[in-house]
């Protein structure tokens, strides 16, 4: 072994090496790696003195946290969260509604949030997609005073209902001792027709 | 054995209800169609009938109270007078089928409201009866004709003397 690293004396001071390599190491670092490795050990005794007092501390602390987990393990699962959150938080139960209300929005957070993501997506399509406005363009005839189909104002109506107009008609006609003829007469100013029956006597026409 | 009773009671009571909604939808209809028959028996309409006389002249005329048929009588047939002269003018009141006698200067008028309709999006529609008889009592017209409400309608017979009687009608509903 040509040169002794630190990192070398390290693996040595934690026991890492074999025996045949170790006491080699030992041979060959001399006194200061000697001094180095001792060093060393009673560095990793400090740090792991440290830690067992820190988890002497925290063992009642976690006592609680085990005792959940076995019980919960034994299925007691629904008791056990309350009772340590009752241990926990103390005030909660006393906290009134809105800490209820917290308490549940907390344990519900994935559900909440889930909606309002699919809500906001929703809304974003329904705002993306949206419909254009509908431009409709009707062409109305309005019918002009004295047409044919001229304006017939319905009783309590304040629109004029266009109406359409009928020509007259002559369901039967009997003349008696003459003749009978019919006559439609042309409104001028666009009405509906007049129908006229003409009558003409047998004792006038001998006349004429 | 009480289920056993209610259950051969069942088809029974089914029967039953059956002829009760039967009985009820028979009545409301009758009750519809007597409303309907109710109402098209309470129609009533006015009618304006104008009796006119015409004949030629040397001096044409028009009487001032017949300016709203001018424009008709100006036209054939009733363009072969140049004089006219209403002879009278009423108002008669005519129901449902029942008949109306006017009379007038050169006989007498009978009409008759048959019916009213009003198809759609048309005028509402008189269906009259008419029946023009001479001085002498003699049938001369015996018709049946339908016209728009507000139209006029017009019977006219030929006299002699190159003279005639026009009959106009026009109606309206009460």
């Amino acid at each position: 072994m040509s040169k002794v690293t630190d990192p070398d004396l390290m693996m040595l001071a934690d026991g890492e090496l074999d025996a045949a390599d170790a006491s080699a190491l030992e041979r060959a670092a001399g006194a200061n790696g000697v001094v180095k490795v001792a060093a060393v050990r009673e560095v990793g005794d400090l740090v792991r003195g440290h830690l067992e007092l820190a988890t002497d501390e925290a063992e009642d602390r976690l006592a609680g946290l085990w005792t959940l987990v076995e019980r919960r393990l034994d299925g007691g699962e629904v008791e056990a969260p309350e009772r340590a959150k009752s241990d926990r938080e103390p005030s909660a139960s006393a906290g009134g509604v809105w800490s209820r209300f917290l308490r549940w929005v907390d344990g519900h957070r994935g559900h909440l949030l889930t909606g309002a993501l699919s809500a906001g997506a929703v809304a974003a399509l329904a705002f993306v997609l949206r419909a254009e406005p509908r431009v409709e363009i009707r062409t109305v005839e309005v019918p002009v005073k004295g047409s044919a189909t001229g304006p017939d104002v319905g009783s309590g109506g304040s629109d004029p209902i266009v109406l359409t107009a009928t020509p007259p008609s002559i369901e039967s006609l009997e003349v008696t001792g003459g003749t009978g003829t019919l006559f439609t007469i042309e409104d001028d100013d666009g009405g509906s027709e007049t129908a006229v029956i003409w009558v003409t006597p047998d004792d006038v026409l001998e006349g004429i | 054995m009480r289920r056993d009773m209610r259950r051969d009671m069942r088809p029974d009571m089914r029967r039953m209800r059956r002829v009760h909604t039967s009985v009820l939808a028979i009545a409301a209809l009758a009750v519809l169609i007597g409303f309907t028959h109710a109402a098209r028996a309470d129609v009533q309409v006015s009618c304006n009938v104008v009796e006119i006389e015409g004949s030629s002249s040397d001096a044409p005329s028009l009487d001032p109270e017949l300016k709203s048929l001018e424009k008709k009588l100006k036209k054939p047939p009733f363009s072969s007078w140049n004089t006219f002269k209403r002879l009278g003018a009423q108002t008669v009141t005519l129901s449902m089928m029942k008949a109306a006698s006017v009379p007038l200067v050169h006989g007498k008028a009978e009409l008759l409201l048959r019916d009213v309709t009003a198809p759609g999006s048309k005028k509402r529609r008189l269906s009259l009866g008419l029946l023009l008889d001479d001085a002498d009592g003699k049938r001369v017209v015996d018709t049946k004709v339908s016209v728009d409400l507000g139209d006029w309608f017009m019977l006219a017979r030929s006299m002699k003397s190159n003279r005639g009687q026009v009959v106009a009608l026009t109606c309206k509903l009460l």
